[in-house]
């Protein structure tokens, strides 16, 4: 079963697909919620499309009763009795969220030790896998106004070289990226790739490359960065990217990292996180992006990549021979703004 | 018997030519008329310029140093689990060119030149300038070890981008099992299977990366890895 939770507005959505997930750990633990409580951000002003959007109606549940001193034991009241048919990840049908849950639904009691946080009514959709989370279309262009409006510009740029850590085992692009991201803005060398996924995985992991290794998966950005403070708020888009003359605009006012995710078009459903650090405009027009890959084809540095191929092609382009030959090339999809 | 390196067609080279200068850094003392604009987070990251690599843009093209091309073959998953093999369902990404002063220089760039739609001319698509394009240049020189003395072979990079792999692929001139020499190199690999010997055969190669495709997909929204 594929297990989406986002919130947004005071709304937990959680969208069940059809896919299995690594999302929650055995238990039921929400092991997608990052630790430090504040779960993956959604994009503002409805611009992009969030986990779930899009979706067909579900259930409502909640509210539910989160005891602060750990995320570990959500317990769900009873489940409501609002009809489905209301959008995911906006106000869940039958009552404004936070407020009286829509059918009656009982919450459990907190076991924390802190005051316990009531989240809900939650609504349930049913109809999402994880790729299906996918824009069909090409993804749109970020208000970069919109995103600088919320931005730290107070905050003194970093003035030390930026530099991405090879990834230390073949699903760790996302604890490369915000380690790397992380060591720039913050203090460096206070976290590791190892102590990063042992943190948001919840597991004691170790650098022991193996097809058996429970620590070697994928993970989302979104939720590596929230968990050590380094997304912006608001800051992951979903089915966005940045227009080149936007990436001037941006790193003019605030010159730090964005972050891309890179979504495989061969089939695989696979994805790849990288880093955006700079740009160059050439005489002749040409419109370069500082890419900063994690992958070992990274080579451990940075690399120029042409910003079309960057957005469409990357790392293999189109066939101009065989137009519709499957390339194992990947688009850019998704956006993250990060801050110290 | 020799490893071949198929030669770069001329017009990919003329793109590598005339596009390298605009995918590199501007120089504070000779002005690179090819970069109008360049910003960078933090300090300057470790580009090297035109000068520092000992690029000409004066000089005739035909007399341009070899640069070594390497032909770029890549593999998308679907193939990988068709069981086609690597020569019916690898195709062609491109070629690249290690661009330095002299042969071993340790300031060298990693050049990649591709063919666009609709038209299909070559045009400069990225240029990689880590410490491990100095360590793949030295790697594609060593090859050598990995090759049967009485076969020819010859060489391509063959790319997997959905799953983070990339190997040395030598295909013999007589039809016999190709040889794949993943990079990096065994000691630092990080794909399961890829680690235990420098070389392996492609039936070895790509039970490896089936593996790897059949390894449960648990996933999180918006995940990557």
């Amino acid at each position: 079963m594929d297990v989406q939770v986002r919130y947004q507005n005071g709304t937990l959505t959680i969208s069940l697909g059809g896919q299995s997930t690594a999302g929650f750990a055995s238990g039921g633990t929400p092991g997608s919620s990052p630790p430090g409580g504040t779960p993956g951000s959604s994009p503002p002003g409805g611009s992009t499309s969030g986990g779930g959007s899009g979706c067909c109606g579900g259930l409502v549940l909640g509210p539910i009763v989160i005891p602060m001193a750990g995320y570990g034991s959500v317990s769900g009241g009873t489940p409501g009795t609002s009809p489905p048919g209301g959008t995911p990840g906006t106000s869940p049908p039958g009552g404004t969220p936070g407020t009286s849950p829509p059918g009656g639904g009982t919450a459990s009691q907190s076991i924390g030790c802190c005051c316990p946080t009531v989240i809900g009514p939650i609504v349930f959709t049913d109809c999402c896998s994880s790729t299906a989370s996918e824009s069909a279309g090409p993804p749109s262009i970020i208000d970069i106004d919109s995103v600088l409006s919320q931005a730290p510009l107070h905050i003194v740029p970093p003035t030390g070289l930026f530099e991405m850590q090879t990834q230390q085992e073949i699903e760790w692009c996302w604890s490369a990226v915000t380690v790397s991201v992380n060591n720039f803005l913050d203090t460096p060398d206070v976290w590791t790739q190892t102590k990063l996924a042992s943190k948001v995985l919840r597991k004691t992991c170790s650098l022991a490359p193996s097809f058996n290794d429970p620590c070697n998966q994928e993970f989302a950005l979104d939720i590596s960065l929230t968990a050590i403070g380094n997304l912006q708020p608001d800051g992951a888009f979903f089915d966005a990217i940045v227009a080149f003359e936007d990436l001037e605009t941006y790193w003019n006012k605030l010159p730090i990292p964005i972050c891309a995710r890179i979504v495989w078009d061969d089939g695989s459903g696979n994805a790849h996180f990288i880093a955006l650090g700079g740009y160059t405009l050439g005489a002749n027009g040409e419109q370069n992006v500082l890419v900063y890959d994690p992958a070992p084809g990274g080579y451990g540095g940075p690399t120029t990549w042409d910003y079309d191929l960057l957005k469409s092609s990357y790392q293999c382009p189109p066939d101009p021979q065989n137009p519709l030959t499957v390339m194992p090339s990947g688009h850019w999809n998704d956006s993250y703004f990060v801050q110290p | 018997m020799p490893i071949v390196r198929p030669p770069a067609p001329f017009a990919a080279t003329m793109a590598l030519f005339q596009g390298l200068p605009a995918f590199l850094a501007m120089d504070s003392k000779l002005p690179n008329p090819a970069v109008v604009k360049q910003t960078f987070v933090g300090s300057p990251p470790k580009i090297p310029t035109a000068a520092d690599l000992g690029f000409q843009t004066d000089i005739v093209p035909t007399q341009m140093p070899d640069y070594n091309p390497l032909c770029v073959l890549s593999l998308p998953m679907a193939s990988v689990i068709s069981g086609k093999g690597i020569e019916a369902s690898a195709v062609s990404a491109g070629w690249r060119y290690f661009v330095s002063q002299t042969p071993t220089s340790n300031i060298v760039a990693l050049a990649a030149v591709s063919q666009r739609p609709p038209t299909g001319a070559w045009k400069m698509a990225a240029t990689y300038f880590g410490p491990g394009v100095a360590a793949l240049r030295d790697a594609s020189n060593q090859l050598w070890t990995y090759a049967s003395s009485d076969i020819g072979y010859e060489l391509s990079y063959l790319t997997v981008p959905s799953m983070n792999v990339e190997a040395f692929y030598l295909k013999p001139a007589d039809g016999s099992g190709a040889i794949l020499v993943p990079f990096p190199n065994y000691n630092e690999q990080i794909v399961p299977g890829l680690n235990k010997t420098p070389s392996y055969t492609e039936a070895e190669f790509l039970s490896t990366l089936v593996a790897l495709v059949k390894k449960a997909k648990n996933r999180i929204p918006h995940s990557g890895g």
